[in-house]
């Protein structure tokens, strides 16, 4: 399956699947920095994180390691997300 | 409809006995049981036979995990919103267990094979043949560092989670540990690699440039 999904990769961008490897790699490096926050530290605060964007108080701004977490952590912005809708459901 | 409470009456209500206690509990499993199903209907269709049995046992789990953990909220937020924080984890999670679950081994950590490399290219607009020769290099230069900085297991992980989209709570089971731990054992692979690049005069962001879009 993943195999299939390369050779779309492939065909829609003209790109090997050597050069779609690198490239995600590149993209995951150039976000890397030496202080990143961890899966379990953004978990302890993504509650109040969550109720900070509601209230229109800009969290990426006041909270930016949380912030550059969930833009290199698909898992943990899907939770963020969820959340986000779980606070609008209410 | 369970009257509101505030996070004081909530924690009180919680930690009294019996009575008290489990009319706070059935408040809350109402709440859930209001709020979970639009939430989880992003990643379950709600006309499949199990959702509704998916909720509940969500809900239930999440009440479990809320008396357990309940000395750990610490009140920057409201409880509700704590305790959904919890029911979307464990949600969340159950889900990504099940989708990965097929997935063999193998699939996880199949590499691809430099020699199998199809040379068809279907390029839009066709690179010029300079910029063509500097993107091969930059390829090049990124699997020659992967290689070299990280071990095989390192390197399969990383192509999992980071290229393949696998789960990393699937991948860090497969490998009897937790997510937290393959955070941070990603997170110095990836510091190594780019203090590696670093050494050898590059910048990711202008390897990126090559790459387009």
């Amino acid at each position: 399956m993943m195999k299939q999904f390369l050779s779309w990769l492939q065909g829609l961008f003209g790109k090997s699947p050597q050069e779609v490897e690198a490239q995600t790699v590149l993209a995951m490096l150039a976000m890397t920095r030496d202080q990143e926050l961890t899966c379990d530290e953004v978990h302890a605060l993504i509650d109040q994180f969550a109720e900070m964007q509601l209230r229109g108080e800009n969290p990426a701004q006041l909270m930016p390691l949380i912030q550059r977490h969930l833009e290199m952590c698909p898992e943990c912005r899907e939770e963020y997300e969820a959340l986000l809708l779980a606070l609008q459901v209410d | 409809m369970p009257t509101s409470r505030d996070n004081e009456h909530w924690l009180n209500d919680l930690r009294a006995s019996d009575l008290q206690r489990d009319s706070a509990l059935e408040d809350l499993h109402a709440i859930l049981l209001r709020v979970l199903p639009q939430v989880l209907s992003r990643w379950l269709p709600p006309s499949s036979g199990h959702f509704e049995s998916f909720v509940e046992d969500v809900a239930q789990e999440t009440l479990l995990r809320v008396l357990d953990h309940l000395d750990s909220f610490e009140g920057r937020s409201q409880f509700t919103t704590w305790v959904y924080k919890i029911a979307i984890r464990i949600a969340l999670n159950e889900l990504r267990r099940r989708k990965w679950k097929e997935v063999s081994l193998d699939e996880l950590e199949e590499g691809d094979d430099p020699d199998k490399i199809s040379s068809e290219r279907f390029a839009a607009n066709d690179p010029l043949p300079e910029t063509e020769l500097e993107r091969k290099d930059a390829v090049n230069l990124v699997e020659r560092i992967l290689a070299e900085e990280l071990t095989p297991r390192q390197r399969a992980v990383m192509t999992a989670i980071g290229v393949k989209g696998v789960s990393m709570e699937e991948v860090a089971r497969r490998m009897g540990t937790n997510r937290n731990a393959l955070y941070k054992m990603m997170h110095d692979a990836r510091l190594r690699l780019k203090r590696r690049l670093k050494r050898e005069g590059f910048d990711p962001e202008e390897l990126l440039d090559l790459f387009g879009k």
